[in-house]
């Protein structure tokens, strides 16, 4: 009997018995107690008539794998026998990657346990393997490390930062990953795949890089810059020691690399980086990308560093800092004012005490302020750069007013004047009014992060004050662990326990 | 009808400012160098904002906060300052103030709190 009808048949006669025993004992009633349990004897003298083991084929839509059903004998019925899968697998004109072994290991299991085994692969096909052409990889120690997507998602180990690589002449910038060859493929039922071609994106070696027998090497010392696009080395200039009298003040297109420290009294102006591996004194750097000093900034109130990027240091003090990426501070934030378009980010230990910050995108920190120091101020969720242009404009608008005030009394007590004053007092009501609407299209359009926050690992310590889209908020009681952040439905601040993860853009 | 905002300032040259410059941006703008007299003035009239400076002889801010807040606990006050820690900022902040302006003032804020 071909292998459909018998389950058909299985299926038929097994519901008939089963719709027979219902009819014969009834609907069980709502007054009934309780069903007793059928007999033994019962159920075995009610075994559905027999049938023989039998299986059913399925090949997936892809025609790369095939599954079978197993079903037990039943009653006297006769053994699923590996004939019968033969027959039911060669039914269905899968001919390619047949598993033996497995077939007859679900064989024995459905007719020594009696039960149906079901989903057992027993072929598959073999899939294509995509041809790779060649492909530039770039050396680990260079590839730039992934950034995290929350920046308040873990501490930032300090360690793994880098925003400034420098390679050597000759360094190994990249390998190239030889091609590799497509395989066509095959479906259960012996029919053939093709292959693709899938190239791997990878950046292309740009200035200052050559080939070298399957490698990009750099041509010249200088600093490594990759992006998913390209990669190049930029030559960088390198002062050996300090940055002091013996080569006087800076002004390079480039990147710059101080071997020593930048004395007080000097200028660095840089069309790209600055690195300075000893610390920063009382000087002005102005960068068009990132500043880093593997020391840090001792400013004596005097310092004024503008970057372009990203800041790093292990200590920022007595300095006016404005920066558009983040900056990175690992140990202590002192009597600074610090403005950022992005995060202040302190280390595992990082304190901030007294100082201005502000930071658009906020802060973390393991402490704020101190028992007997300075009031810190730290200020979140506006642009410190539409903040300067607002405070540009009220100091010039103050100006105009003054004088239109000045210009209004002196027109009404002599008003001979009137004639030379009129004309002025005109004028100076329409640059106020210009401004009046440069201000308010800039308030309208300024961008606010109302999930900035402020988080604290450890203390903050009272006489902090903190300020999140406008919203003004005291620290007047010691607190530990905690993330102040704006509630917009009572529009004032709240704190929070400090958790790792808290947001931010 | 234009949004108010009385201004009680002990410095004239800058009640003067706030007065023209916002005057021009369409605001009906109240000015009293007189603390007293500003207390009452917010107290008898409606003000969208009221704006004080904390240090002023006789009178200073976080009482005129005080005083206002006690009779009209609907009025919005932001109180004036050059420093943020200053203890009469936080008293006038715990009276009801909704917020600070630094010294002179600060459009953004100001217009934030008008919105």
């Amino acid at each position: 009997m071909p292998n459909e009808e018998r389950i058909l048949e299985h299926l038929i006669r097994g519901s008939e018995d089963l719709i027979r025993d219902i009819e014969i004992r009834g609907a069980p009633s709502a007054d009934e107690p309780d069903i007793p349990p059928p007999m033994a004897s019962q159920e075995k003298s009610e075994e559905p008539s027999s049938t023989d083991g039998t299986a059913v084929i399925e090949v997936s839509k892809d025609g790369m794998l095939a599954h079978a059903t197993l079903y037990p004998p039943t009653g006297n019925g006769g053994p699923l026998t590996i004939d019968v899968m033969r027959e039911a697998i060669k039914g269905k004109g899968v001919n390619t990657g047949i598993d033996w072994e497995a077939i007859k290991g679900s064989v024995l299991t459905c007719n020594e346990e009696r039960i149906v085994v079901s989903e057992v692969v027993v072929a598959r096909g073999r899939r294509p393997r995509d041809e790779i052409p060649p492909y530039l990889v770039l050396s680990e120690v260079l590839a730039e490390k992934p950034k995290k997507e929350q920046p308040e998602a873990a501490r930032v180990n300090f360690r793994e930062l880098s925003l400034f690589t420098l390679v050597k002449k000759g360094d190994v910038l990249a390998t190239l990953e030889p091609k590799q060859d497509g395989a066509m493929g095959t479906t259960v039922r012996g029919t053939g795949v093709a292959f693709h071609k899938e190239p791997v994106p990878y950046p292309k070696p740009g200035r200052n890089t050559q080939w070298e027998s399957g490698t990009v090497i750099a041509q010249c010392d200088g600093k490594f810059h990759p992006t998913p696009d390209s990669f190049w080395v930029d030559e960088v200039l390198e002062v050996a020691g300090d940055l002091d009298l013996r080569t006087g003040n800076i002004d390079f297109p480039g990147d710059v690399v101080i071997k020593g420290e930048l004395r007080d009294g000097f200028v660095v102006k840089a069309g790209k980086s600055v690195l300075c591996i000893g610390a920063i004194g009382a000087a002005r750097v102005e960068c068009k990308e990132d500043l880093v000093t593997q020391s840090g900034v001792l400013g004596k109130e005097t310092a004024v560093l503008s970057v372009g990027g990203a800041m790093e240091a292990k200590f920022i003090e007595g300095c006016s800092l404005s920066a558009t990426g983040p900056v990175r501070v690992r140990t202590s934030v002192m009597n600074s004012m610090i403005n950022t378009k992005d995060r202040l980010e302190m280390g595992d230990r990082g304190i901030i005490i007294g100082g201005v910050i502000r930071a658009a995108n906020g802060v973390s920190a393991a402490q704020i302020g101190s028992e007997r120091g300075p009031r810190t101020e730290i200020h979140c969720g506006i642009d410190f750069t539409v903040e300067r242009k607002l405070i540009w404009i009220r100091d010039k608008n103050i100006a105009l007013a003054f004088k239109l005030k000045e210009i209004e009394t002196r027109m009404k007590a002599n008003p001979g004047t009137r004639a030379v004053l009129a004309p002025l007092r005109d004028r100076i009501r329409t640059a106020l009014h210009q401004l009046n609407e440069s201000a308010r299209k800039l308030v309208t359009t300024l961008d606010r992060n109302e999930s900035a926050t402020v988080s604290v690992r450890g203390n903050v310590f009272p006489g902090t004050y903190i300020e999140i889209c406008h919203i003004s908020h005291f620290v007047t009681k010691p607190r530990r662990m905690v993330t102040f952040r704006l509630d917009k439905a009572s529009g004032k601040i709240i704190e929070t326990s400090w958790v790792a993860q808290s947001g931010g853009r | 009808m234009a949004k108010t905002i009385l201004v009680i300032d002990d410095e004239e040259m800058i009640l003067d400012a706030i007065k023209i410059i916002f005057e021009d941006m369409g605001y009906s703008v109240h000015t009293t160098s007189n603390p007293t007299e500003g207390t009452e003035e917010a107290v008898k009239n409606d003000y969208d904002l009221i704006l004080t400076d904390i240090r002023m002889p006789v009178k200073n801010g976080a009482e005129i906060a005080e005083a206002v807040l006690a009779k009209k606990p609907s009025a919005r006050i932001l109180v004036i300052t050059a420093y943020p820690n200053d203890p009469l900022v936080q008293r006038a902040m715990a009276a009801g103030a909704i917020g600070l302006l630094k010294k002179p003032f600060e459009i953004a804020k100001i217009l934030d709190f008008l919105k």
